[in-house]
């Protein structure tokens, strides 16, 4: 067996019954290549924000104007539940592991992740959480209590008086869903986990790993450590829900600022758990078009450990307003500000990579630049939130929103758009046209500020997030929400442009040489798109860069560098 | 620089650019260690043999866990239906020749 060639196999293959593995369909459901899944991660992941971006234009269409009226306030209660629960859980989360579960087996130099099946698994739990969770529309319960859905008011009913607070199902649908999502992401990440500590290639020390491996595996332990409080809330909820305990109702011992700090500590990590993954890529793209390697590599990776840990340990700045002891103020005040340093050391480093570089604004460095852009906007401004006072004006206004959406559409979504354009040549084989995809960052880019700066405006001047409508006699408010909502219209459009350029690459593209970008890691030492079993001889790393050196072997970074 | 030290770069080079590739284009599975020195045993395997098996198991056991959630909070016909389906693509999963 282990002395057999492809061609011994390909005989055996013409005189067999094709299995419903080999079958078209049966390929999709049974493989378990981490290729594969990874498209199908991606695939879903764009969908899913197809879906949340449609739910985006409903909220943004019903506060164009003062007064609108395109929603009931029920309905607008789904829709925002349902958009920030499909953004976050069903957009970026699978985006970002579809990405990793390309790309890091092949930057590592491995042939596969270390537990295909359980690979496999965690794909299909996704998918089938994020169909459960959509398909509370049809049975018209979607969740409507906010993608925290806070408790009691997430309860079936509250108080001595038994008031009724979310009798139907609503609720349900998003604690079953998120459990759901919770085991897709906990074998994701074990899987990452194992694979990157044992599958590197010979000669990839931690130190020589690519950056986007390294942030994939911060990540991975992120997730590992706060799922289990999200999936500990949910259980008790459903149990408060269903058998009759009282967790978190006051008038029964319980105490509802139990839920709070335990979907926190798992909410604000999940927050780096978004954006870590996207500095990965941003840290793969801006020395690819800067031609120069990355600067300060150490720091870049260890500040991504740094945050890992410090993301633990800010949670309660998403509580300052529910009137927690000044010692506490205090604390998560400090370690909201010192969060911001290792992010800032990141920023930096960025910034000298392209520095002196010979900068080719090709789409993925339009993106990750826009990145830089955009989440340095979201940064600031969340420095600005974990200043107990001025929380206390904003907490709940539209100044939030504004930060988050900076944070994680402005970053992640910039980050993912700055992957998808790079490595798409290595996913499909062709080429993203170049002009539509200008095109389409500079709509976005536009479409970002147009609709998320005047929301930090509208935070001062007192509107708060999710009421569903307005007057008209507010100063500003008016004005600012109709500016808001054609900025959405813009990313809208351009994200249209992404989806023609999409489909009409796949079908009539230009072909994709294997290294398109002339780029420096592992992945690009392989076909485009690689064959099932990625290299034909295992790579040996010599350095960071190692499918550099080996396209120039005498000015090689082994060579003069030692790390 | 030892002499050692400058012979080795030359020899990861020779095998990265497919000096241990088969004559029929087969991956090869290499046995270099961390330090660049290649190890005595070369295999030339087959796609199959490294290529991890499709399986049903993976969508069946997600399927299963579904039903199971449902029931938990619907039917404990439901909830009884999703822990048999649990059980047997757990055992179906087990069972399967890798």
């Amino acid at each position: 067996m282990a002395t057999r060639t492809i061609g011994e196999g390909a005989a055996t293959t013409l005189v067999r019954r094709r299995g419903f593995s080999e079958s078209y369909i049966g390929e999709w459901l049974t493989t378990t290549d981490h290729k594969l899944i990874g498209i199908m991660y991606m695939l879903t992941g764009f969908f899913f924000f197809l879906v949340g971006g449609m739910e985006a234009l409903l909220i943004r269409t019903q506060l164009a104007q003062p007064n609108g009226q395109v929603l009931d306030p029920q309905t607008y209660n789904e829709i925002f539940t349902m958009h920030g629960t499909t953004m976050i859980f069903l957009f970026v989360i699978p985006m970002l592991t579809g990405f990793g579960n390309y790309v890091v087996p092949l930057m590592i130099g491995a042939r596969d992740m270390a537990f295909p099946r359980m690979n496999s698994f965690g794909y299909w739990v996704l998918l089938f959480g994020g169909i459960f969770l959509q398909a509370s529309f049809l049975v018209g319960q979607p969740p409507n209590g906010g993608w925290f859905m806070y408790a009691p008011l997430s309860e079936v009913n509250c108080g001595l008086h038994a008031v009724q607070c979310t009798p139907g199902m609503n609720a349900d649908f998003w604690l079953l869903g998120v459990l759901l999502l919770g085991v897709s992401s906990i074998a994701g990440s074990l899987n990452f986990v194992v694979t990157i500590l044992k599958l590197r290639a010979p000669g990839m020390s931690i130190n020589r790993m690519p950056l986007f491996s390294w942030m994939t595996l911060v990540t991975a332990f992120l997730l590992l450590f706060a799922l289990p409080s999200l999936s500990a809330a949910a259980v008790l909820l459903l149990l408060d829900r269903h058998v009759g305990t009282h967790f978190y109702q006051y008038a029964f011992g319980g105490d509802p600022l139990l839920w709070q700090h335990l979907f926190w500590s798992f909410g604000h990590p999940e927050v780096y758990i978004l954006i870590l993954p996207a500095f990965g890529i941003i840290s793969e793209v801006l020395p690819v078009f800067a031609r120069k390697p990355i600067f300060g590599y150490t720091f870049i990776a260890w500040s991504g450990v740094a945050i890992g840990f410090l993301s633990f340990t800010v949670w309660a700045h998403h509580m300052f307003a529910v009137g927690l002891p000044p010692i506490a103020q205090a604390f998560f005040a400090t370690s909201t500000t010192l969060i911001a340093i290792p992010t800032a050391v990141k920023i930096f480093n960025w910034l000298a990579t392209i520095w002196g570089g010979k900068i080719n604004f090709k789409v993925p460095m339009l993106f990750a630049l826009g990145f830089i852009a955009m989440f340095l906007i979201g940064g600031l401004n969340g420095v600005a939130l974990a200043v107990v006072p001025f929380d206390y004006q904003v907490t709940d206004t539209y100044f939030v929103v504004a930060h988050l959406h900076y944070v994680l559409f402005g970053g992640t979504a910039f980050g993912i758009f700055a992957g998808i354009y790079y490595w798409f040549p290595k996913f499909s084989g062709k080429m993203l046209n170049e002009r539509l995809g200008q095109w389409h960052f500079w709509l976005m880019l536009i479409g970002v500020n147009l609709t998320f700066f005047p929301m930090h405006l509208l935070g001062i001047f007192g509107m708060p997030r999710r009421i569903y409508t307005y007057p008209a006699n507010i100063v500003g408010w008016s004005e600012l929400n109709l500016l808001a909502s054609i900025g959405a219209f813009v990313i809208a459009l351009s994200i249209l442009i992404f989806l023609f350029n999409f489909v009409a690459t796949l079908k009539n593209g230009e072909a994709a040489p294997d290294d398109p970008w002339d780029a420096f890691t592992l992945e690009w030492d392989t076909t485009s798109p690689p064959k099932k079993y990625n290299f034909l001889t295992i790579p040996i790393v010599r350095s960071r860069r190692p499918f550099y050196d080996k396209k120039n072997p005498d000015i090689a970074d082994w060579r003069s560098v030692i790390h | 620089m030892s002499q050692e030290q400058q012979d080795q770069p030359k020899r990861i080079e020779q095998l990265s650019q497919g000096e241990g590739s088969a004559s029929n284009g087969a991956p090869v599975a290499t046995g270099e260690n961390v330090a660049g020195t290649p190890k005595k045993v070369r295999k030339v395997v087959s796609e199959e043999a490294i290529s991890p098996h499709p399986s049903i198991w993976p969508l069946g056991l997600a399927l299963a866990l579904v039903v199971l959630l449902i029931g938990s909070v619907t039917q404990p016909l439901i909830l009884g239906l999703g822990a048999l389906l649990v059980a047997a693509a757990i055992i179906g999963w087990g069972l399967e020749r890798r």
